[in-house]
């Protein structure tokens, strides 16, 4: 709320700037991991040719 | 006042929810890179999870988000004070979920080994850092006079909260193993029948040791009685025992049963050994934060208390659904395929 709750009242008392830097910089290091093998996983999966259509049963396509 | 109370057994409620339910999962993670004899069967054992694991952990979610809305002051110091905690726990979480996604995008042996391991190590991290984690709620922190945590990262591991969160390992792999001998067919349940028959006598030693010694800090810092709280302990334990003697009758189903009454009791122990307080405070006791002043305001508890009471009962519902339609045992000689396609399946036969 404007002027009633600032960020700088909201932060976590026992928890030190540092220790804010260290987490903050963890998330990021894990995310970007985690992205370049999502990226790599996806480039490889649209590199593959496609399957041959699969026979659909009718009771199959009316769920979708 | 009434409200408060309320709020208390309701997160309590969706603890005993999660461990219950996110137990066994958990359990079945823990039991991956041992119980199975190939990646075909390591396949089927994550499929016995695959459709629910996701919807247990939404009980975290509501546990976490009811504190928030309903005790704001003890989210605040428990989210806070517990920082690392949480840090790590939020990193087994990722990487477990991850796991379940793409070990199956490759079938390269390290890759495969690579996400075998990140799923059973978070399973066990994540146990065993809930452990910890409310083992110090009753054993209790330092707080300051604003009931702020004013300890540092140390001051969480004790002998007691140590061996909380082992407890919780034992308790959720003997757990796991039960429901997978309910799950599975042939020598997978065989050999998950063996696993749950080893796993028995230290999740049950655990667990006993763990509900007494619970029950005796509850006395010494927490200003209780023995009773209430050694009555759901006592339950547990029996729930346990039970558990030990049906896993070498090899009835499955009873035990899985009696792991989940146990699952619950031990939840059920710590808070009943908790209330009146929800995070007690180790030394200055009069700074621990109770139901009454870390709730919120009468008007938010009762407008919360009507969301939940017409909410709940769907979420109940529908989850109940689908662990019915995922009911069935399941073994490497079926063909796998998508949710979706199980689903087709069961609702046409």
């Amino acid at each position: 709320v404007q002027d009633l709750l600032l960020t700088s009242e909201a932060n976590s008392p026992g928890v030190s700037t540092a220790w804010l830097g260290v987490s903050l910089g963890f998330f990021v290091s894990l995310y970007l991991a985690l992205g370049v093998v999502d990226f790599v996983l996806m480039r490889r999966y649209a590199r593959l040719d496609l399957p041959p259509p699969r026979e659909e049963s009718p009771a199959t396509a009316v769920t979708y | 006042m009434d409200l408060q109370i309320a709020w208390f057994c309701l997160i309590a409620f969706f603890w005993s929810g999660y461990f219950l339910l996110e137990g066994f999962d958990f359990g079945v993670g823990m039991l991956l890179p041992f119980v199975p004899r190939d990646e075909k069967e390591r396949g089927v054992m994550l499929r016995t999870i695959g459709p629910v694991w996701d919807g247990n952990e939404v009980w975290l979610v509501v546990a976490g988000a009811a504190t928030f809305a309903a005790f704001p002051a003890w989210y605040a110091t428990m989210f806070s004070g517990f920082y690392l905690a949480l840090l790590l726990i939020l990193f087994f979480l990722i990487v477990r979920v991850v796991s379940f996604e793409w070990r199956e995008k490759s079938e390269g042996r390290a890759w495969r080994s690579v996400w075998m391991w990140a799923n059973a190590g978070g399973s066990a991290g994540i146990a065993l850092v809930w452990g910890i984690a409310l083992g110090n709620l009753l054993q209790g922190v330092p707080l300051d006079s604003n009931q702020d945590f004013a300890g540092n990262l140390a001051d969480l591991f004790s002998l007691y909260t140590v061996f909380a969160g082992l407890t919780f390992v034992l308790v959720f792999a003997f757990h796991g193993a039960s429901f997978l001998t309910l799950r599975t067919t042939g020598d997978l349940c065989r050999r998950a029948g063996r696993a749950s028959r080893l796993l028995v006598i230290p999740a049950v030693a655990a667990g006993a040791a763990f509900l007494i010694w619970t029950v005796s800090v509850a006395v010494d810092v927490n200003d209780k009685s023995v009773f209430p709280p050694i009555l759901p302990a006592a339950v547990a334990i029996a729930a346990l025992v039970s558990a030990a003697a049906l896993a070498y009758l090899g009835r499955s189903g009873r035990a899985f049963a009696m792991t989940a009454i146990g699952t619950v009791s031990v939840v059920a122990t710590l808070f009943v050994s908790l209330y009146p307080r929800v995070m007690v405070s180790d030394p200055s006791f009069e700074n621990s934060l109770t139901v009454s002043n870390a709730a919120s305001e009468h008007y938010t508890l009762a407008v919360m208390s009507v969301i939940a009471l017409i909410t709940a009962p769907l979420v109940l519902l529908y989850q109940a659904w689908s662990y019915h339609v995922f009911r069935g045992r399941i073994g490497v000689e079926e063909p796998p395929g998508s949710p979706v396609d199980l689903l087709a399946r069961k609702t046409e036969g």
